[in-house]
């Protein structure tokens, strides 16, 4: 013991000198850990969250939904079968006061709701259900309201407000919903009445294109699980249009958009780490190589191979905790100081807690990357013998024995640190998919990097040795034996790899995030606009500068009858869209060009001055959701004439974008019937109140809804998550270039060597320079093609299995990265051998 | 100080005007710890084209950095080291350079072959650099006769590593003359040695230099080697006196 403690110590003791060599190692090891503590962290806050409060985050065990009508009551009979029932309306009207009026979000609820937690309300006692409070007295059904909302009309609470034509008493202030985190993203200023209330409204039409109104039933049952009661009760309703969602597929989109982002966090942790372990390999390798004699003077003095070993393990041993330890620290931090905010931005609470479990998960992980990255590189350290002592073999890492170490017993360590880094990041990820997506895509770059290299040095070595010496010299120095191109072509490939697709995923994920925000989010959207209130509007926008945008689009209504032939009442539609579809009346249009804010998803857009055969373009849910095709028909009745139109594409449209039309007709088939206009105004920043103050002069008989402020929070709220993509995936770029870096380490001070002893023989420094340069720039250029297909290839991977967003690759980024990448190796592996030409050569000589 | 007498008889000896080594009154002193060391003190040294001068002394007398001050790979505290024409005192980093692959040929005691070449391309290497306008065929071609006249004609493609002490002594020594120096230099060429291979590399050292009209100053610690002078030189403490032989 006493012997193995001297080992450790002795070791200690010799890193001494060396100690700035590992501050990248340390630093890619304590990114990497960083990564995935706080990943995980963040992580296992939700699921605990989720788990902790399913039901009040639902309002229920399991919900239940549909856009076209409420539940029957054969189908109230069977929820109730399985538990107590509540339910809920959400739909959009807008409500009046004597003098204002404004565009609300109305949740409708029902007897029992919320059967958990509770309605925050002032006004609303504690012992008292929202429905029965907001019964009739005195005639009227009272309502909740938002503040806000309040405001807007310029009402008080007592005051009687109209709800879609409808009055209604404001008997109190509406807070938080027990269930709010579900339901989504809502225009408006929220407001709460019965269901009741409800029936009463004179005119629940939507008053937007686009925003249906969502019958909503919750289901509590203490003797099911949720899963097991989504199933079951999927069974019994059968293929009857219900959507029915767990507490987990219920939270929002912007839950959604938090797990793509955890997703995107786990990648780049793995990958970070990857990288961090390419990083341990090279500099552990170029360590044990410049130490080698100091391994061959302690084997002839009769230290044994496990001495060795424990040696140079001791120093390995400690940079990793060190490098881990920091990790954890700032993850743990950053877990901290992250979770309150996310838990406010997805409305689920998530107070500042430490994750012990996800934290020595995240230590694990780094400790066996260490262990694994660095076991082979000590094992050359083991093979090195004295007899070096007595032969001129240079400062290069000795070549690696491949063969004899897979053959033998001292390659179990590393298959069971491989085990074991699987296993911990299944448990960090619970994704065996992403971990088996992420070692196979691993381990396939490692083989293509390596026999790429071998064929590239092949082809190398057959073609004539050029009549330029620079070049030559630089070729050689990639081809020639002992060479150490393999190991950088991986560590630089590996480290380019790694930044294209943390580059790829951040700007897949941000376009989801952003989708549409390039374009302007209307400020007051108004529908059944006349075309003389369109021309009152136009004129208004030039004559100041306060209206920066006025666009108008036709709209009519007209109901779907049949698809291909099939009445309707046929169909099996599926999803809220395609039962908003099958309502009754919805708003359609026609156009002649995609609008900007639309994305074309399948088949092609028609001509703007199409005159043939009615097309219809649908959006893309439609395709499932109704169970169409391209190339198949829909009728519609519009003013009680058939249409028939065939479906010529599929397109999405971001909800960012403004609002938009499920179904658009191409031009020359709707412009007969009267439409009338649905206008969206931007206006100029800080001139909102006074353009809606132009707009009641103006056009006093139109009523604009102001959706800008809700849709410019939502969009910065994503703007945030975007920029937080960036960050984080800036920081792994970062990482990735220190890795690169790193790899140049690999035989740098036989590089240093050989560019003296050729100062020596007479060589300038410019031509040594410029061939060490040339040299890592070919190296470089040759490991930037591989990587950026293999990068590509697994970003396309990634993005679709595991994020399931669009693909697309920011080219001019990509391209920028790679080239600043080319010229940072090739300008810093000129730069490794600066140190050997800046001095005069003779100490450097007596130093060798 | 003491200062070599000999350096304008030397000259005269080898029948020639002008030396082609000449160093006057040369200071080098290294900082050490934060204290000046004075290694060399007023040494002062003419050698005529041609003529092969030993150096003998002591370890640490500053054999070596004499040798490093006429290699251009050290500078002088002061004096003058002019060689071939050229004050080295007065070059850049690169006109050193330029002046090593013009003039110079230096043998190490450690050798310092490049490990990653083979033998033929450590020779050939040092023939690119100094010889620029030959193509590499021609250079390859020389550099094969150089190895064979140092006897490793079928240890061409043979790296450092797999060569003995002796082989690669040679391949550096090949090196050395390949550019046919005017100056050839060789710091303990027998260092590492044992006696017959050190002595049949120092016959080939002087056969070449003889040869190709090269002046040799060579540092050793043989006596029996540094005989086969034309003049020998101690150096004792940073100064440096002509022996009698």
């Amino acid at each position: 013991m006493r012997g193995v403690l001297a080992a450790i110590a002795l070791g200690l003791l010799d890193m001494r000198g060396d100690i700035r060599r590992f501050g990248l190692l340390i630093v890619c090891l304590a990114v990497g850990t960083a990564l995935i503590a706080g990943v995980s962290s963040v992580g296992a806050s939700i699921e605990q969250a989720v788990a902790r409060d399913a039901a009040i985050i639902l309002g229920g065990d399991v919900e239940l939904s549909r856009t076209d009508r409420p539940a029957t009551a054969d189908e109230l009979a069977i929820m109730a079968g399985f538990g107590t029932v509540a339910s809920a309306i959400d739909t959009n009207v807008r409500a009046q006061s004597e003098t204002n009026d404004a565009f609300v979000d109305l949740v409708a609820v029902g007897e029992g709701y919320p059967l958990v937690g509770r309605v925050d309300g002032e006004g609303l006692p504690a012992d008292m259900q929202p429905f029965a409070f907001l019964g009739v007295k005195d005639g009227v059904y009272g309502a909740l309201v938002d503040p806000l909302l309040l405001d807007k009309l310029g009402a008080k609470i007592g005051d009687t407000i109209q709800l879609a034509g409808t009055p209604f008493a404001a008997r109190g202030l509406l807070g938080k919903l027990p269930d709010g985190a579900v339901r989504g993203f809502r225009l408006g200023a929220p407001a709460m009445i019965s269901t009741a209330g409800f029936a009463t409204l004179s005119d629940t039409t939507s008053p937007l294109p686009g925003l249906g109104t969502y019958y909503r039933y919750k289901v509590l049952s203490p003797a099911h699980d949720a899963d097991r009661l989504r199933t079951d009760l999927g069974t019994v309703l059968g293929d009857s249009g219900w959507t029915i969602r767990t507490p987990r597929d219920a939270l929002g989109a912007m839950v959604r958009y938090y797990d793509l982002f955890l997703r995107f966090l786990v990648i780049v942790g793995l990958a970070s780490l990857l990288i961090g372990g390419v990083s341990v390999w090279t500099v552990v390798s170029s360590y044990v190589a410049e130490r080698a004699t100091v391994i061959a003077v302690m084997r002839s003095v009769g230290a044994s191979r496990a001495r060795i070993f424990l040696h140079f393990f001791a120093q390995v041993a400690t940079l990793a905790l060190v490098g881990v330890g920091i990790g954890l620290v700032v993850g743990a931090g950053i877990g901290l100081l992250a979770l309150p905010v996310i838990g406010q931005a997805i409305g689920v609470s998530l107070p500042p807690a430490l994750y012990p479990q996800q934290l020595l998960v995240a230590a694990g992980v780094g400790l066996v990357t260490a262990f694994a990255f660095s076991y082979l590189p000590l094992q050359q350290a083991l093979n090195i013998q004295p007899v070096i002592l007595f032969r001129a073999r240079g400062l290069a890492a000795p070549q690696f024995a491949w063969r004899g170490l897979v053959a033998s017993v001292q390659v179990i360590p590393v298959i069971l640190a491989a085990i074991a880094f699987v296993l911990l990041a299944i448990i960090m990820t619970h994704d065996t998919v992403l971990v088996a997506v992420f070692a196979a895509m691993s381990l396939v770059a490692v083989v293509v990097f390596r026999l790429a290299t071998g064929l590239a040095v092949a082809g190398l070595l057959r073609l004539p040795e050029s009549a330029h010496p620079v070049l030559r010299r630089a070729v050689r120095g990639i081809t020639g034996p002992g060479a150490n191109t393999a190991a950088v072509v991986i560590s630089v490939g590996m480290a380019l790899g790694v930044l294209i697709i943390v580059l790829t995923l951040e700007t897949n994920l941000s376009n989801e995030y952003l989708g549409a925000s390039a374009f302007d989010v209307p400020t007051f959207v108004a529908s059944d606009l006349f075309s003389d209130e369109a021309k009152k509007l136009t004129a208004l926008q030039g004559q100041g500068t306060d209206i920066a945008d006025f666009t108008t689009t036709p709209m009519l209504r007209g109901a779907l009858t049949a698809v291909n032939g099939t009445p309707v009442a046929a169909l099996k539609p599926r999803g809220a869209e395609a039962l908003f579809l099958l309502s009754g009346d919805v708003p359609l249009t026609y156009r002649g060009v995609l609008p900007r804010a639309s994305r074309l998803v399948d088949g092609t857009w028609w001509a703007a001055d199409y005159a043939g055969a009615p097309l219809v373009s649908l959006h893309q849910s439609l395709r499932a959701g109704l169970g169409v095709k391209i190339g198949d028909t829909l009728t519609f009745d519009v003013f009680g004439d058939p249409i028939t139109a065939t479906v010529a594409n599929f397109r999405d449209y971001s909800w960012q974008g403004g609002i938009d039309f499920l179904v658009a007709f191409s031009p020359n088939v709707l412009e007969s019937y009267p439409a009338t206009l649905l206008g969206a105004i931007k206006a100029a920043p800080g001139r909102e109140s006074a353009v809606e103050r132009s707009l009641a002069a103006t056009v006093p008989d139109v009523r604009f809804v102001a959706i800008g402020e809700t849709l410019e929070q939502i969009t910065r709220a994503l703007g945030q998550l975007s920029l937080a993509a960036t960050a984080v995936g800036g920081i792994a770029v970062g990482n990735g270039f220190l890795v690169l870096l790193s790899s140049l380490a690999s035989g740098r001070q036989q590089r240093r060597a050989d560019a003296l002893i050729t100062k020596v023989l007479g060589a300038g420094s410019g031509e040594i320079i410029a061939t060490a340069a040339l040299r890592y720039f070919i190296v470089a250029v040759f490991a930037a093609i591989l990587a950026t297909a293999l990068g590509l290839g697994a970003a396309w991977m990634l993005t679709m299995a595991l994020l399931d967003v669009d693909f697309s690759v920011d080219g001019w980024t990509m391209s920028v990265v790679i080239a600043v990448a080319i010229v940072s190796v090739a300008i810093l592996g000129a730069g490794t051998i600066l140190g050997g030409l800046r001095k005069a050569p003779a100490r450097l000589l007596r130093a060798l | 100080m003491v200062e070599a007498e000999g350096g304008t008889a030397a000259a005269s000896r080898a029948g020639t005007g002008a030396p082609l080594v000449s160093v006057a009154a040369v200071d080098y002193t290294l900082t050490v710890g934060g204290e000046p060391l004075q290694i060399l003190r007023q040494v002062s040294l003419d050698v005529a084209p041609a003529e092969v001068v030993a150096i003998v002394g002591p370890s640490g007398s500053g054999k070596t950095s004499l040798l490093m001050l006429l290699g251009g790979l050290e500078r002088p505290t002061a004096g003058k080291v002019v060689i071939a024409g050229e004050d080295l005192t007065g070059l850049s980093e690169d006109g050193l350079a330029a002046f090593r692959r013009r003039t110079l040929g230096i043998v190490f005691q450690s050798f310092y072959l490049i490990p990653s070449l083979s033998a033929l391309d450590n020779v050939s290497l040092a023939l690119e650099i100094a010889r620029p306008e030959l193509t590499l065929a021609q250079a390859r071609e020389r550099s094969a006769a150089a190895l064979a006249a140092v006897g490793l004609g079928s240890r061409v493609h043979h790296r450092p590593a797999a060569l003995s002490g002796g082989e690669q002594q040679r391949v550096g020594l090949a090196r050395a003359i390949i550019a046919q120096p005017k100056l050839l230099l060789a710091d303990e060429p027998t260092g590492n040695l044992d006696q017959n291979t050190g002595a049949q590399v120092i016959g080939l050292m002087f056969d070449l230099a003889r040869q190709q009209g090269a002046a040799v100053i060579f540092v050793t610690h043989d006596p029996a080697l540094a005989a086969r002078a034309d003049r020998v030189f101690t150096m004792t403490r940073g100064e440096l006196t002509e022996t009698a032989k």
